[in-house]
């Protein structure tokens, strides 16, 4: 079998195809993999696994012949043809297109397989086929609002893929291993830096005094200030600077390959980072990231996929702000509202090993401080929780929303049948106004022909949450009064079904401790990827037959007589 | 001292193409750029269009080599010659100019430049033969050169197949 995949975009998105490429390589044992990308990242092609063959799209070379009014027009066309059709002369089974642009779609148009997942733009037609994921990438996946799930995860769904433990893979190289090797200037611990970003609203002005804060009081650490080629001039001005400071850290450039990069972080204590592909890089490592997310950097789609990283965000209304646009203040406000005096601490918290879940900041800061989270079972999947939770409940709804979700998406990527894809659909919307309509009730009773337990679970457990959000202050007594209100819904089979557990909630008499809050939430949050995955088992075993239902049809009563305006 | 393989060797340099099925060339002078892009490019193709048949005659005659290599015309941009190469430049190719010999007619080369890039009337007119609806669809070109931009903004009702159209669309995603 021979799987071509495709990705047009950045180093970044790149190297979070690769919980996909590894993926698509399991579950297909002897499948050739082929990756499509742009010819200037090519660079990231010794660091990729589970690639048998790479194709290049020469999006530079192209435009600059376009551009050119010298150069043929038919040249640039002759060249995309000749691709096309050695392309569809490799006869591929499968074509992915992992790229959510026009670009790509119409390119999916022009090649020829078995089977094309993904967005095809024929004849000006937009089809999106495979798995639902796909639409989500291209109709939810904008630059600036949040998504709900991450890029990588995206991804890895759209592929259906067994739902797995999975992280970025990336292997280090004998050059990269000797770059590090020949930059290393001594044997004292390290931390990587990475200042700039290809974008100027993406850096950050108050980084330079962070690290001479921090160097002062630890002259025992090197730091190595990490760049392209391109920005050695730069690298070398900083370096310069800090340096100037005696009796403190030490800051050496690191010009060097990604392939460099990635062995020199290998062995780091931290990487400090902007949103740039390097904080991906690290992402194949347990090395911990601080990532600070300014300008457009959209940490809900694309932070980093880490089990290990702090992400630090401004609480701006136009942040984050669209990938093209310059930014329109007379100064980079975002990354004006971070302490550099902060952002010290936190690095020292972190190179000392301190518990990434006690490292926050005050709850008065305009700049929010989130752990990301990786999918450690089936049915999870990547998140980032804010440090210290202003508001524990709404964070679980949120949680519970997103599993509601792909536990839909997913499920209609395995039965493909229109009314049951719509019914699972409205139940993991954060729409208040779809539970008060006439087609949730119509859509609720089909969910609970066909998924009775989960459809009830999942639904009784949204609308307790829901009731509860507004209320203040969301205390113990918040979290207790949603676990009565739940267990009060729920019939003795259910009851049973999840006796151990309910027993565990009713047994932990709350107090309002921060421990007890979070043990709380953990346990809900552990239930809800345990009902989609039991809403999953049960699919399997369903099939497309419909299912006897056991347990009493859910009516939202209270919903239609009470609508919420939310 | 004039050294003329150094010369030749400056002039692709400067040129710096890409990999190309086909190159065409514009000017044979003495040749020796054209034996040196051969060497630098194995495995291309490469046609040589020049303006005098004496200087044809005279390497011919004293570098015999290099005509060995390359295909030659020194016909004026006719009908004739339009036919001929039209079907060859259905590959990726690319046109480089010998400024010694463009200098010595200038006329010659501008006419074979301006249909080889296809960036006027006429040269669209020869890529789409005797499609129907060409000549129509023609008329939004009267004003040369012609860009991508403003070929992709007539595409509706263009004499293209769907896969050309296609082509063109995701060329001008590039330009965006």
């Amino acid at each position: 079998m021979k799987i071509l995949v495709i990705n047009l975009l950045r180093l970044g998105d790149l190297i979070m195809t690769t919980p996909t490429l590894v993926g698509l390589k399991q579950k297909y044992h002897s499948c050739e993999v082929h990756l499509l990308l742009n010819q200037s990242f090519s660079n990231i092609e010794p660091l990729l696994p589970a690639v048998d063959q790479f194709w290049h799209f020469d999006r530079e070379l192209l435009q600059q012949q376009l551009a050119d009014p010298e150069a043929s027009l038919m040249e640039p066309f002759q060249r995309l043809k000749t691709l096309v059709n050695e392309i569809n002369a490799t006869n591929f089974d499968l074509i992915i297109n992992l790229t959510h642009n026009r670009l790509s779609g119409y390119l999916m148009s022009l090649f020829s397989a078995k089977e094309k997942w993904g967005l095809i733009i024929d004849s000006s037609e937009f089809l999106i086929q495979g798995s639902p994921w796909f639409g989500y990438l291209n109709n939810e996946f904008s630059s600036t609002a949040p998504s709900l799930f991450h890029y990588a995860d995206i991804l890895y769904w759209a592929c259906q893929l067994p739902d797995s433990t999975r992280r970025v893979t990336l292997r280090e190289t004998p050059r990269g291993k000797r770059e590090a090797f020949e930059l290393l200037q001594d044997s004292k611990p390290y931390i990587v830096v990475q200042p700039f970003s290809n974008e100027d609203k993406k850096n950050w002005q108050g980084l330079k005094l962070a690290l001479q804060i921090f160097g002062q009081n630890h002259s025992e650490y090197s730091i190595y200030l990490l760049g392209a080629p391109q920005e050695r001039q730069k690298i070398l001005g900083l370096s310069e600077i800090l340096n100037q400071n005696r009796n403190c850290a030490t800051y050496y450039p690191a010009i060097v390959s990604l392939e460099g990069a990635l062995s020199l972080i290998h062995k780091a204590q931290l990487l400090v980072t902007m949103d740039t592909s390097i904080k991906h890089l690290a992402s194949t490592t347990d090395v911990p990231i601080l990532e600070i997310a300014l300008g457009s950097s959209n940490y809900t789609q694309t932070g980093s996929y880490s089990p290990n990283a702090l992400i630090l965000h401004p609480l701006l209304d136009c942040a984050p702000c669209p990938h093209s646009k310059p930014c329109p203040l007379p100064s980079f406000r975002c990354g004006e509202l971070i302490d550099p005096a902060e952002v010290a601490k936190i690095i020292e918290q972190l190179v000392q090993k301190q518990d990434r879940r006690k490292i926050a900041i005050s709850p008065q800061s305009p700049v929010r401080v989130l752990a990301t989270h990786l999918p450690l079972q089936p049915g999870g999947f990547w998140y980032a929780s804010p440090q210290p939770d202003p508001n524990p409940v709404t964070t679980l709804m949120e949680l519970i929303h997103k599993t509601a979700r792909s536990f839909s998406f997913n499920a209609k990527a395995s039965l493909r049948e229109s009314q049951k894809q719509l019914a699972l659909w409205q139940f993991g919307s954060l729409n208040h106004a779809l539970a008060t309509t006439p087609k949730f009730l119509e859509n609720s009773k089909k969910l609970n022909l066909t998924f009775p337990a989960q459809g009830f679970l999942l639904a009784t457990l949204i609308q307790a949450l829901k009731k509860l959000d507004g209320r203040r202050p969301h205390s113990s007594g918040t979290l207790r009064a949603l676990i009565d209100s739940l267990v009060s819904q729920w019939d003795s089979s259910t009851l049973a079904r999840y006796q151990q557990r309910l027993k565990s909630w009713i047994d932990f008499r709350l107090d309002p401790s921060e421990a007890s809050t979070q043990k709380l939430r953990d346990l809900l949050v552990q239930m809800s990827r345990e009902i989609e995955l039991e809403a999953r088992l049960s699919m399997e075993l369903l099939g497309a037959s419909e299912a006897k239902s056991s347990m009493r049809p859910f009516e939202p009563q209270s919903e239609i007589k009470n609508p919420d305006p939310g | 001292m004039h050294n003329p393989i150094r010369e030749a060797e400056t002039w692709l340099k400067n040129k710096n193409p890409p990999d190309c099925s086909l190159f065409i060339v514009l000017g044979l002078g003495a040749g020796y750029h054209v034996t040196t892009l051969a060497q630098s490019f194995p495995n291309s193709a490469i046609i040589v269009l020049e303006a005098h048949t004496e200087i044809i005659s005279w390497v011919k005659a004293n570098r015999p080599q290099v005509l060995a290599q390359v295909a030659v015309s020194s016909e004026p941009l006719s009908h004739l010659c339009k036919l001929w190469i039209t079907p060859k430049l259905n590959q990726v190719y690319r046109v480089l100019v010998h400024e010694p010999s463009w200098a010595t007619s200038p006329q010659f080369y501008f006419d074979w430049y301006q249909f080889l890039l296809l960036r006027n009337q006429e040269a669209l007119g020869y890529y789409l033969e005797n499609r129907p609806q060409a000549i129509k669809w023609l008329e939004n070109f009267t004003d040369s050169p012609v860009t991508i931009k403003h070929l992709i903004s007539h595409l509706e009702g263009a004499p293209f197949s769907k896969t050309e159209t296609t082509l063109w669309r995701c060329l001008g995603e590039l330009v965006k």
